[in-house]
């Protein structure tokens, strides 16, 4: 990166063949539409070169990549939501008074590998992710999907490890709800 | 089962699911759920809800990267690409400078009479190749028509007398052959074509002054 940014085409082209796979599926799983997640990835990379002289080597060049993925997809998001989030978290599930054991919902055992892997399977589960909160999503796509530790993607987010644990176990859960009855 | 504990430690079990828990939350997780069953379902549960997400892959559009790049030159936003012709010309830079500069002095003190090695070399080295030095400052020193620059030998030389030399004849020969001479020949003839005072090449009139530079099979006029 730092190469890029002292003016090495070379560099970029290296940066570009390392992330270009991360940062498509990370827009396709946060905005859920194959296009508008082309777009926004090309935004992307547009956004990266642009900010190329902005970067220090003090931060981990995926966490300031992804900080650059994440602000441009949520820009998206706004774009295309009318106004608020789209979910708010069900009150039932957002109680800490201890009288409640995990209320994780759905199927007993969803196993993907015991489920018709089909664009069907595929739009209901990108559907139930488009139904969580941006800032649950985010958490959940960076950490489990993308394989960011809680460190890096609290780094990303701006918030703390502990948030991100609390997020990420939430966004599972509506996850998991919204996936009752897929087997 | 103790729900409190279930509650307590849900984070935790995310955390373990993910791979992220820290080795305090490992080993209360797997101590708890060494004992409960309901967090066992629901961690099986979280691992198969991150393998749909894992699974959730868009593929790369084949002209993704022609499009990012050309956004990326129109905006001006790529750097150049250092191509190794850049890398070549620089560091040639400092011969060729110096390459340039040698030439300036030849060709400039070749003007103004300064530097017998050129001429007498070039005489030489068509000498050495028609064999006769004095036949070729013969042909150097007429003033030949346009066109045949060699064809002058035939002509009496300059200051020496005489019939021309075998050599002149030979040198004539050969250039009206065409064949027999080199393209490098040619270059050296059509320099000496161009000399108008060939005697700044041997100011003293002194053959033998140039004798150093002759071929071995050169003939004394």
């Amino acid at each position: 990166m730092l190469l890029f940014g002292g003016g090495s085409r070379d560099a970029f082209e290296e940066l570009f063949a390392r992330h270009h796979r991360r940062i498509v599926n990370f827009c396709y799983r946060m905005i859920g539409d194959r296009a508008r997640a082309e777009e926004a990835a090309q935004e992307i990379f547009l956004r990266i070169a642009r900010a190329a002289f902005t970067y220090r080597p003090t931060a981990r060049f995926t966490t300031w990549m992804f900080q650059i993925a994440r602000r441009t997809t949520l820009n998206y998001l706004r774009d295309e939501k009318e106004g608020g989030e789209k979910v708010s978290i069900p009150v039932g599930e957002r109680d800490d008074d201890g009288s409640q054991a995990p209320a994780l919902a759905g199927p007993a055992h969803l196993d993907p590998e015991r489920i018709a892997w089909n664009s069907e399977v595929r739009g209901k589960i990108l559907e139930a992710l488009g139904e969580i909160p941006e800032s649950h999503r985010s958490a959940l796509v960076l950490a489990v999907a993308e394989g960011l530790s809680y460190q890096e993607t609290a780094d990303v987010l701006g918030i703390t490890v502990q948030a991100v644990k609390s997020r990420v176990f939430r966004a599972r859960e509506m996850l998991m709800a919204r996936l009752g009855g897929l087997e | 089962m103790d729900r409190e504990e279930c509650r307590r430690l849900r984070e935790s079990l995310g955390a373990y699911a993910s791979g992220q828990a820290d080795s305090a939350e490992v080993r209360a997780v797997e101590s708890h759920l060494a004992g409960c069953a309901g967090c066992r379902s629901a961690l099986a549960m979280m691992r198969a809800a991150d393998g749909a997400l894992g699974r959730l892959e868009a593929d790369v559009p084949a002209d993704f990267r022609e499009k990012v790049f050309a956004r990326l030159e129109a905006e001006g936003l790529l750097p150049k690409r250092r191509s190794l012709f850049a890398y070549s010309i620089r560091w040639a830079a400092v011969p060729a400078a110096v390459a340039a500069a040698l030439l300036v002095f030849v060709l400039t003190s070749r003007e103004t009479g300064v530097g017998p090695l050129r001429a007498p070399q070039t005489g030489a080295q068509v000498a050495e190749r028609g064999g006769d030095a004095a036949a070729t400052r013969e042909a150097a020193s007429a003033r030949p028509p346009a066109g045949g620059a060699v064809g002058a030998p035939a002509t009496a030389p300059r200051g020496t007398g005489g019939e021309p030399g075998p050599g002149a004849a030979r040198v004539t020969a050969r250039a009206d052959s065409g064949g027999d001479l080199s393209e490098e020949d040619r270059e050296i003839v059509a320099w000496l074509e161009v000399l108008e005072s060939p005697e700044v090449f041997d100011p003293s009139g002194d053959v033998d002054g140039v004798d150093i530079f002759a071929g071995p099979d050169r003939e004394k006029g």
